[in-house]
């Protein structure tokens, strides 16, 4: 009787794939990568509005 | 109207966002400011959107111009510095269908720091963006805005 071989699936995304081409060269060892500018954020209303929200951020991509 | 439109797309001191400032240096505060303005009866939107302000240069040769960045030591041509902000709540129905957002750094020379080459603080360039609305198909896409970066100074 032939045993049935079930192969575990895994998904393609299942390794984590770096998201940038910089994590990728960080994920590889290469990490040398330019130093990246800090963004902060801001969103307010129409042109005499006030601001509504506004938040800094170290996360700039 | 779409239903999403970017009416206005500029460079500006972060202090005074309504006023455009074509040329800058290295020094200068900075921010890239997009006005949306959404349609008068728009169909149903979550209130979160995605933006995006995208730095670019139009001049790409290796032997004249010189805008790149360096990658594990290596020269790569780099056209475009891009920012994103992701999952903005705006409430349109209670503050308005009319908004601008705006991405701000303390100096130019912040914004274009993984920039290598001649160009880094002196050229002509552009801003554009995108805002997409999350949950529907509905995005636009601003302007060029073009700009002049004046040096390091």
């Amino acid at each position: 009787m032939k045993k049935k071989m079930i192969k575990k699936k895994t998904s393609r995304n299942a390794a984590a794939a770096p998201r940038t081409l910089i994590e990728h060269l960080q994920g590889s060892g290469k990490a040398q990568a330019p130093i990246r500018g800090q963004g902060k954020f801001g969103i307010v209303a129409g042109k005499s509005g006030s601001a509504v929200t506004a938040r800094s951020t170290t996360e700039v991509s | 109207m779409a239903v999403i439109n970017i009416t206005g797309i500029r460079t500006a001191d972060p202090a005074d966002i309504w006023t455009p400032t074509p040329y800058l240096f290295a020094s200068s505060p900075f921010a890239i400011v997009m006005d949306v303005t959404l349609d008068a009866d728009p169909p149903y939107l979550d209130d979160v959107f995605d933006v995006t302000w995208i730095m670019g240069t139009p001049r790409m040769d290796p032997y004249t111009t010189s805008w790149y960045t360096a990658l594990d030591g290596n020269g790569v041509l780099m056209p475009t510095v891009v920012f994103e902000w992701k999952r903005i709540t705006w409430d349109y129905r209670r503050n308005g269908k009319d908004f601008s957002v705006y991405v701000f750094m303390d100096h130019y020379s912040d914004a274009v720091s993984q920039i290598l080459g001649d160009e880094k603080y002196e050229g002509i360039f552009y801003v554009e963006g995108t805002v997409a609305a999350l949950g529907t198909p509905y995005f636009a896409v601003s302007d060029r805005y073009w700009y002049r970066a004046m040096g390091d100074q």
